[in-house]
This record gives structure tokens, sequence and C-alpha cells, in this order.
């Protein structure tokens, strides 16, 4: 799909905008503005993680029945192990396990036929994850509906563990502490940082003042009859997990979280992979917070419309800024510098000796030193919930995540606004 | 019993004043270090001036090798001075880029008039003073390239010594040394008695002052 002419406006306008902001405050203040709502947002946080960290997780008298449901497309790489990591979860009560294959192409209609004891929904066509997840969900019998992919394998003890959050009625989903299964390369390695970050801190603090806005699509537990309730998943949507817990929070449902839950999924190994992935994700952000936007800042939603999700809408803005700014206050130093070499060059110089000079910075950058600092705490933090040594053998990664990471993500937001703006073709 | 939002709020007040009262005091120093090279330069300037004072009231004496000998020793680090000012004021690093630079451009005017009166009087003829001219108010890549090889010829030829003046600001004797040297475009370079108005190589320029 070409570039329409409503993107190419969006972006100037963009720039021109970003140009004037660049020009009116100057970089200074925008970095010092950058930060300091990070810092903001990452102090309120932290308090936040101070009273969280006395509570305890909470015991249940009973267990409700559950259904497992896994839908699956083209997996037969993890579906075998998927099922077996299922079976193997440790529940006192009925457990079943319903496999949609949603029009596979590769082996794995074989290998399901090969298990026995699941119930199968075997589609002709794919017709995407929600619409499996619904089916499966409709002709499920248990009271509670674990989403579980079929490239995720969840520890022993994490079913009974997520059930045991389901303390109130108003709980109306639960989420775990996703991880990188075997993170061997870098980008995995990465990813596996960002998780325990993302899924460990933050997702549990959040739950605490109930400000989830996703249900990780690896693993989560749903009560049946609130999804019946709020109409199940969105099958039209690109982002049915975020989507799904963006509707419970507009229907005054809580999400828990329960940090001790290890599931562990397949992550993209590859940088185009996690690009693309990520991508999508931002996208159906944007599709979401168009869906709902009356929430943002709306007291009704409590500690969620007031800071957990304005508060995200703000982050994902100060990531575009950050890239803009950074790619305008170099931009003219990049060419000015070409012409430089060229001239140079074609002056008889020598081209070595080119290598710019005289390099400054600017003093508004030490507000990075605190934004470093809560960082380095977080991923301190993040570690200690999993149990997990930080070694200097994870220092490349824990430095890409610190320092680089934020201009990947920019990245993404950036091409995910514009590929919003074009409606170009989502990939996976 | 005080809300996350309020402590969060008061600590990232707390981070803002420190942060701020941080930048200004690393400004300050920044600005400061420049503030004192300039200074510096100053005072060597006037030395020099004294000693043409002084032969001007005992002439007769001979003070020559003196002011050549202090002149030569002036060999100070002007380019790093001008290019960390223009880094400083390009950013906006700090305030009063301006003054310091505008001081900074007089004193190399006051030295070039300095070491021309020193050959004229004294004739110096090791000296070798290339001015150039370059645009202050927009950017030329060709001129970054000149002042690049000027830097490389001054570094490897001792004898010669570059006065860079920024054509387009309005200094009164800049504005005369154009006229006198009939120069229109940047960037353009007078040594030897001659003047070049497009991008001389370090190779030629070498050659022409006598520097191998």
């Amino acid at each position: 799909m070409g570039i329409k002419p409503r993107t190419i406006i969006a972006f100037m306008l963009l720039i021109a905008g970003l140009f004037l902001i660049v020009k009116v405050f100057s970089v200074y203040w925008i970095i010092v503005f950058f930060n300091i709502v990070l810092i903001y947002i990452n102090c309120v946080f932290i308090f936040a993680y101070i009273e969280y960290r006395h509570k305890r997780a909470p015991v249940p008298k009973s267990w409700p029945t559950i259904s497992v449901v896994v839908p699956n497309f083209n997996g037969e790489k993890t579906l075998a192990k998927c099922i077996d990591s299922i079976r193997q979860m440790e529940y006192p009560s009925r457990k079943e396990i319903i496999v949609i294959d949603d029009g596979s192409s590769d082996s794995s209609k074989k290998i399901l036929s090969k298990i026995s004891g699941i119930k199968v929904i075997a589609k002709k066509k794919n017709e995407g994850k929600a619409k499996g997840l619904n089916d499966g969900i409709k002709i499920a019998k248990g009271e509670l509906i674990a989403a579980i992919d079929s490239d995720t394998f969840p520890e022993k003890g994490a079913l009974m563990k997520m059930v045991a959050r389901f303390d109130s009625p108003d709980v109306g989903a639960v989420t775990g502490l996703v991880r990188s299964y075997k993170p061997r390369g870098f980008v995995e390695k990465i990813q596996e940082i960002e998780y325990l970050i993302s899924f460990g801190f933050f997702q549990s603090v959040l739950a605490d003042i109930n400000g989830i806005m996703v249900t990780p699509g690896p693993m989560s537990v749903f009560r049946k009859d609130v999804l019946k309730k709020i109409g199940y998943f969105d099958v039209t949507n690109i982002t049915e997990d975020m989507e799904i817990a963006m509707r419970l929070q507009y229907n005054h449902y809580r999400i828990a979280s329960s940090p001790e839950s290890v599931i562990y999924t397949v992550v993209p190994n590859n940088l185009t992979h996690w690009f693309r992935q990520r991508t999508r994700w931002y996208r159906g952000k944007f599709v979401n917070t168009r869906k709902y936007a009356s929430m943002v800042f709306n007291p009704k939603y409590g500690e969620f419309g007031m800071f957990s999700f304005p508060f995200s809408l703000v982050a994902d803005g100060l990531a575009i800024l950050l890239i803009a700014v950074t790619v305008s206050a170099n931009l003219e130093n990049v060419f000015n510098y070409f012409g430089f070499v060229a001239s140079w060059a074609g002056a008889g110089g020598n081209i070595l000796g080119a290598l710019p000079t005289g390099f400054s910075l600017h003093s508004s950058i030490y507000f990075y030193f605190f934004t470093i600092v809560l960082y380095s705490f977080l991923v301190y933090v993040s570690h200690n919930f999993v149990k997990d040594r930080l070694s200097v053998w994870k220092l490349p990664e824990i430095i890409f995540y610190m320092f680089v990471y934020g201009f990947f993500i920019s990245f993404v937001y950036f091409t995910s606004f514009f590929k919003e703006i074009n409606s170009s073709d989502y990939t996976w | 019993m005080v809300s996350k939002y309020i402590k969060a709020l008061a600590l990232t007040i707390v981070i803002l004043g420190i942060g701020l009262v941080a930048i200004n005091y690393l400004d300050d120093s920044r600005a400061g270090a420049l503030a004192n090279a300039i200074e510096e330069r100053d005072l060597d300037l006037q030395a020099s001036q004294q000693l043409f004072l002084y032969e001007s009231v005992f002439s007769g004496d001979d003070v020559c090798p003196v002011i050549l000998a202090h002149i030569d020793s002036q060999k100070s680090q002007a380019s790093k001075i001008l290019s960390e000012i223009e880094q400083a004021e390009k950013n906006r690093l700090f305030p009063d880029t301006g003054l310091l630079k505008r001081r900074f451009l007089l004193q190399n005017v006051e030295l070039y008039l300095l070491v021309t009166r020193a050959a004229k009087d004294c004739g110096s003829a090791d000296l070798k003073p290339v001015v150039y001219f370059y645009p202050d108010k927009y950017y030329c890549a060709e001129c970054a390239s000149q002042a690049a090889i000027l830097d490389s010829v001054t570094a490897q030829c001792r004898d010669v010594r570059v006065f860079a003046f920024p054509g387009d600001l309005e200094i009164p004797v800049i504005y005369l040394l154009k006229q006198k040297y009939g120069i229109q475009k940047y960037p353009s370079l007078f040594f030897n008695s001659g003047k070049h108005d497009s991008l001389v190589s370090e190779s030629t320029l070498k050659s022409e002052l006598g520097c191998q």
C-alpha cells in the first residue's frame, strides 16, 4: 500500500509542530520537561511500590472450576510442549483444556489428534485469535477461563497462584509474570529485561492501583461470566488482549496481577520480527485509545482514568518527542558534517582528520542522570520479584535497555503512528 | 496520609531543583573557564601593547627581540577557544556567549594589528600571517573545511599564524580589513600579499607559505 496524502500532511504537520516546539522552548527545556515528567511517573510507581510490597497474596477458601483455552495457528513447534505444561500445572479443582486450531496449514492438526483428554475445535480457515478464543470460551464449562497462547509454557504453580488473586467478585481478570522463554540471542535477552520490568514491577504496582491496561496474550485468567457480560473478545481488534483489559476497566472490573506466577513465552528472536510485533502493539494502542478516550482524566474510572491511562499516553507522546528532538537537533549537524567532509576531501585533506571535533554536551543532558538512577532501581526491583540474581553478564542488555531501548521504542511509536494514519495492513 | 501522587510530586520538585542548580553550576563553570582563557589573552595583549608603548617612549632602545619573542609566545589556542564559544552559542549552552565571542574577536583583530606592526617595525620575516574571512551568520561547508585545513597547517607550520574574522559581523576594523583586501565572498584568505577567494587546499597553502 502506498503513502496516502493524509499521511504526508500528518507527517509535515508533526515536523512543523516539533520544529516550533524546539524553536520556542529550546532543546534545553524539552530535555528537562521530558525527564521531569518521566521522573514524576516513576516516582509515583516507586511510592506505590513502597505501599504494595507489604501486601501478601490472598489465600482462597475454594477453587472454582477452570477451562484452559488455547488458540493455535501454525504452532507445530511449541503446541505439544504447551499442552504438556498446561497438564502439569497443579490445580485442586476441575481443569479442562480446549484447543482451537485456527486453520493451521502445518502439522498442528496431526499433533492434536495424538493428544488425548483435550477438546479440539478444528477450523477450516483462519479466523483470528480473538474469534478462536471466543469459540473456545463459549463451549467452556469452567467458571474461570485461562487464555494461553500455543507458544507459552506456564510454570507448575502459575494457575493456582493466579486464581488465588480472584479474591473479590469485582476482579474480572488476573495477569501473571510473562518471561522470555530460554533467551539466547541479544534481542531475546533485551525482551527478558523488558518483560521483567513491565510484567514484574509495573504490572504489579499498576494492579495495586487498578491501573492495568493489558491482560497479556501469552496467559491471563478471566471470569467467564464477566467475559460473557461484556461481550467476549473483540474480533476486529488487532490487540485483543489490550482491548479486553480496557473494556474490563470501562465496565469497572478490577484486573489483578500475580507476579509470582511465572509464564514463559517464545519472543521474537530478531530485530525485524521484534519491530513488527511492537508496531502492531502500538497501533493497537492507538486504536484502543480512540475507542476508550472517554476514560482519560475521567474521575469515574479512578486511578486508571486519572493516572495510569493518561500518563501512559503522556509517556507515548514523550517517546515520539524524544526521537523527533534528537533527530531535529542533529539533522542540521549531519548535513553540515557531510558537506564539510566532502569539501575537505575535495581540497586534498585527510579524510580521517575530518572527524567531528568540539562536540559539547548540553548541560540539561545531566537530567538523564536522575532518570538513569530511577531505571537502575526498577531493574533491581524487577529482578527481586522473580528472585533472579543480577549478574555482570546481564550488563550488555541492561545497558541497552537503559540507554538505547527508549530510542527503539520511540522509533516504533513513530512508525506505528504513521502506519495507523496511512491505514497500512497489519503484519504479525 | 499523604497520597503517593503528592509525595511523588514533592520528590520530583526536589529533583528538578537539584537538577537546575547543578546545570546552573556546570554552565557557570564552563562559561567561567572560557572567560578565564579570554582574560589571559587580554593580559598577553596588554603586555604586547606596553612593549610598543615602551618602544615609542624610549625610542632608540632595541625592543624588537623582546616584542617578537613575546608575540611568538602568544601562539595561544585561539581556534580552540573560538570553536568552544561557537559550540556554546549554537547549542545555547549558557548565556553571554555573544559577549564572550565579541571580546574574543576584538582580541583577534588587535593581535593581528600588533603582529602586522611588529613585522613592519621589527621586520619579522619569519612570521607568516594568514587572514581568513568566513561568515558567522550562516553555515558554509567550504568554510568548515577551510578552517580544518588551516588548523592542520598551523599545527604543522610553526611560523604560520591564522587570524580568522567573521566578515558579516559589524566590527569596524574587520569592515576596514575587508575593504582593504577586497573581500567579496567566503571563504577568502589573504596571505603573501595575495587574495584567494575560494577553498585553498592544504598542499597549496603549505607550499605557498614555504612550509613542507
